[in-house]
């Protein structure tokens, strides 16, 4: 062995008792070093998943039901409460979440939810798919 | 392509021909007349042929023409081939006169007030605008209507082009597929459909000057704009024209009305997608008379061929003359289908090579084609079609091939039917 491989393992084997040296012998010997070097990798930092936003959440459940794009969506909803609360509003949202956001400045969660679900209902009478014979 | 131009006179208004004639040629334009003896009762075939190559076709009006067979056959062959007539008044003319009834009276000028720059004026106009393709397959479920609506949605999505359908079928399904019922029965009570505009009288009919309201959107116009993408809707009591409650004076009424609002639609589209019922009835032969380009689609099988056969033997008896592979797209629709039996050897390879070999249709069949896709179904029934562009395939969650298909057919076929 050389002085070099010795100053390495007298600094592996540092503050240990020979029972721990023992013993880690043995897991190198059992082990490749491809399980032992991904081992000695400290695991990466996962951010926090963010907490979605539970009145956006349940505005995009409520209009799932329309077929089309979320900028679309979100314009029918932008324009239903303008109409419902007779307010002027200039805006084009990007998609769901962008509309809920941009109409918080205007109105309390509570109407955006209501208004999302009277737009369901206005939509479901307008569009309903049901034939009538004669 | 130097678009040529008609002239229809007698040798009495000879002198207003050759005033307006020079004046075409200045902007590039070809003025041709028939020789005198296409003109005759034999030679009409011929006499449609020529008139069929020319982009417009200007009338000169006086009595002479009132009274000259010439004239009228020169008339019929543009109305039969879907020519633009532009009805130039060259002498007093009485109210009644039959003549002046049967041509574009939207377009009529008089020679006598506003002279040759009004006929350049008029040429000119006739010759910018859309082009009109026709839907048409004589048999029926090949998929005219679902293709129509998704490869034209394709062009207006991915190639921008602006798009106006007719739906010239009592059925009416292409507006069932835009339109949910109570969209349609709004439309239907507005006096808004195609039938409002074949009825000249009563509390359904609608003037001419009144067409341009008409069209229904199918997209949310953006910022006050119009949009590029709208539909003349149909109406079952279409059935009224193809069957025999209606007499030869309304068809003939319905005939003229159905030519000025193609024309007014062509002003404001790139394209006039006409989807027509399958049968030959008199809706069959009005898209046949507006069509710049017809569009068969076929499925792989044997009875679609047959179907191929009878539009080729109807369009050339509407038109009066032999026909062009140039003026038909064939595209196949439903290939790659592995729900069925190939127990008779790959339907598509047998279809295509059928057609490729047929000496009429064999340059017209695209070398595209649409594959057989759920994706080209109905839209879902529980969701909201708020959009009516939403419903068609191209805007739809899911097949990428079918899509892809559908804008390069789309792409091909507007080519094809370019002047």
């Amino acid at each position: 062995m050389t002085p070099a491989q010795k100053a390495i393992l007298r600094a592996m084997a540092r503050g240990r008792s020979k029972a721990e040296l023992t013993e880690m012998f043995a897991l190198i010997r059992a082990r490749s070093d491809r399980t032992l070097l991904a081992a000695l990798k400290t695991p990466k930092k996962r951010a926090a998943k963010k907490a979605g936003d539970p009145v956006v959440k349940e505005v995009d459940l409520a209009l799932r039901k329309i077929l089309g794009p979320s900028a679309e969506k979100a314009e029918l909803l932008v324009e239903h409460m303008a109409r419902k609360h007779r307010v002027a509003l200039s805006v084009a949202p990007k998609g769901v979440a962008d509309g809920v956001r941009r109409l918080r400045p205007h109105f309390s969660d509570a109407q955006i939810r209501a208004g999302a679900k009277s737009l369901l209902a206005e939509i479901a009478g307008r569009y309903s798919k049901r034939e009538t014979v004669v | 392509m130097t678009a040529a131009i008609y002239l229809a006179f007698e040798p009495e208004d000879a002198a207003a021909a050759e005033a307006i004639a020079p004046a075409l040629e200045r902007e590039g334009w070809s003025p041709r007349r028939a020789a005198a003896d296409q003109r005759n009762a034999e030679q009409s075939a011929s006499l449609s042929q020529t008139v069929s190559e020319a982009a417009a076709v200007l009338v000169l009006v006086s009595p002479a023409a009132e009274a000259s067979d010439g004239i009228r056959r020169e008339v019929t062959a543009a109305l039969n081939n879907g020519r633009i007539l532009i009805p130039v008044i060259v002498a007093n003319m009485p109210a009644d006169s039959r003549l002046l009834a049967s041509l574009d009276v939207d377009r009529q000028l008089d020679f006598r007030v506003q002279g040759v720059p009004a006929v350049v004026e008029a040429v000119r106009g006739a010759l910018q605008g859309g082009r009109v393709i026709a839907m048409l397959n004589i048999k029926g479920g090949v998929g005219k209507t679902i293709l129509a609506a998704n490869l034209f949605a394709a062009a207006h999505l991915i190639d921008k082009r602006e798009i106006s359908f007719v739906d010239l079928d009592p059925q009416h399904n292409l507006t069932q597929y835009f339109l949910p019922p109570g969209e349609r029965h709004r439309v239907r009570a507005a006096n808004q459909t195609i039938y409002s505009a074949f009825i000249a009288s009563g509390d359904e009919g609608r003037a001419r000057s009144d067409f341009s309201a008409l069209p229904v959107p199918l997209t949310r116009g953006k910022q006050g704009k119009r949009s590029g993408f709208e539909l003349v809707a149909g109406d079952e009591r279409l059935f009224e024209f193809t069957l025999d409650t209606r007499s030869e004076r309304d068809k003939a009424e319905a005939f003229s009305r159905f030519r000025a609002m193609i024309s007014m639609l062509r002003t404001r589209a790139d394209a006039v997608v006409i989807d027509a019922n399958p049968c030959a009835t008199f809706l069959t032969r009005l898209a046949i008379t507006a069509a710049d380009h017809i569009v068969a689609p076929v499925r792989p099988e044997t009875y679609s061929l047959t179907g191929l056969n009878m539009l080729e033997q109807v369009v050339r008896s509407v038109r009066g003359r032999p026909l062009r592979p140039g003026e038909f797209s064939v595209l196949l629709n439903g290939v790659n289908d592995r729900t069925r039996s190939d127990a008779g050897g790959d339907p598509d390879a047998v279809t295509r090579a059928e057609i490729s070999a047929a000496p009429f249709f064999g340059s017209a069949l695209l070398e595209e084609a649409v594959p057989y896709s759920g994706a080209l179904r109905a839209t879902p029934d529980d969701r909201y079609a708020v959009n009516p562009i939403n419903v068609t395939a191209i805007m739809r969650v899911g097949g990428r091939q079918v899509k892809e298909a559908l804008a390069r057919s789309a792409a091909a076929i507007l080519r094809r039917a370019a002047p």
